[in-house]
């Protein structure tokens, strides 16, 4: 009698324990697929990075050639007090306790001594000297919505093209378009090494968390 | 409030460069270059007269310097201070290594791919037939480090992941 009372409860153990493990080991292959797919996009990134940079090399080296070893130096290279026009914004959870995440962001090009510039900054500014656009017509508000839209859009353009002359300014007033094409790949390059450094974060989470449930198992 | 995640922002983080004169060169162009108060940037130019000890001390500074968040080092010269690229285990900053004009990428020398390879078992590939692009990528770089067949994937999660990857070509 005592053994028939006991088999139930075995059973009942048994059952709650068969979910848990499914959903242990499912949770399992989500770590694992995340790591492989980090993983594989790191590998492409870097491919891709490598494929740019030798075309910021290709073109560095023809504005060197054209407009000479002296006037495209790292001696020209500007060495007074001054801040980084492209930067990067970093968050990290700190709420999670088994990993540590964090996640780049590239800012490009913001303002360097003229305070931040971004697209969110023109549009608060365009609604702040039209306040009575609220008052009119829904499809007249929507025009002149997306009008001062594209007013901020160029005037952001306008504040990116004024930076880049600026960064380029060292190597003289007139500079070859070969050194220009340098600078937007090496602007490619750049984004594309924040997206190489996410995917890096997001592997070695993955991998800390593949690692820990191994090292679990095993011990 | 208890419980409640925590995200820790920081903004106007910096990139530091260890790599050659062209490399610092082009991410300068892009507006990476920052010089502050007592005059102290935050890249190394490597050449021919560059010491080791030169390359250990920016990179140990860099490494110390709250306000950078990525160092860019050349994989050449991270191959000149190998160990101590290799014994840096912090997310941030994150060192990642870049090919240079001489010295193309090679994966089998990158550090966070050594630090992840002991998960790949070492036997031979039991079926040869995968030939989907998406999937030839890391099987190309994967022989350098004897991939082959994980050891902890089923099968069955090793076919979706296969039929996901072929999705994403169709």
């Amino acid at each position: 009698m005592e053994a028939e009372q006991e088999t139930p409860s075995l059973e009942k153990q048994d059952e709650k324990q068969e979910p848990q493990q499914e959903g242990d080991e499912e949770e399992e292959n989500a770590n694992i697929l995340q790591f492989m797919d980090s993983m594989d996009a790191y590998l492409t990134l870097i491919h891709s990075l490598s494929s740019t940079l030798r075309q910021g090399w290709l073109d560095l080296a023809s504005a060197r050639h054209s407009m000479g070893a002296s006037r495209v130096n790292t001696v020209l290279l500007d060495h007074k007090v001054h801040p980084a026009a492209s930067s990067l914004l970093v968050t990290q959870d700190e709420g999670k306790v088994d990993s540590v995440e964090p996640h780049f962001t590239l800012c490009k090009w913001a303002s360097s001594g003229n305070g931040k510039w971004s697209l969110e900054e023109a549009n608060s500014s365009q609604d702040k000297l039209h306040p009575q656009l609220r008052h009119r017509g829904s499809s007249q508000l929507y025009e002149e919505k997306t009008l001062s839209e594209d007013k901020a859009l160029h005037e952001l353009d306008d504040q990116v093209q004024k930076e880049r002359l600026k960064s380029l300014s060292v190597f003289g007033a007139l500079v070859s378009p070969k050194l220009r094409t340098a600078q937007l790949s090496f602007e490619t390059a750049l984004e594309t090494l924040v997206e190489i450094a996410n995917m890096r974060s997001s592997m070695l989470c993955a991998f800390d968390k593949v690692h820990k449930k191994l090292g679990s198992s095993e011990g | 409030m208890a419980g409640r995640a925590q995200i820790k922002t920081s903004s106007s983080a910096l990139i530091a460069m260890i790599a050659d004169e062209d490399t610092v060169t082009g991410f300068l162009m892009a507006g990476v270059g920052n010089v502050d108060l007592r005059r102290k940037t935050n890249y190394l130019i490597v050449d021919s007269k560059t010491t080791v000890k030169a390359i250990e001390d920016a990179f140990k500074e860099f490494t110390t310097r709250e306000d950078v968040a990525i160092i860019l080092i050349s994989q050449y010269v991270a191959n000149m201070i190998r160990f101590l690229v290799d014994s840096y285990n912090n997310p941030i900053p994150a060192i990642l290594e870049i090919p240079s004009k001489d010295h193309p990428y090679d994966p089998a020398h990158d550090s966070v791919l050594s630090r992840v390879k002991y998960l790949f078992s070492t036997e031979s590939v039991a079926s040869g037939s995968i030939i989907d692009h998406h999937i030839a990528i890391p099987l190309i770089y994967f022989p350098v480090i004897d991939y082959a067949y994980p050891v902890r994937i089923t099968s069955s999660l090793w076919r979706s992941y296969i039929s996901r990857c072929v999705c994403y070509i169709d």
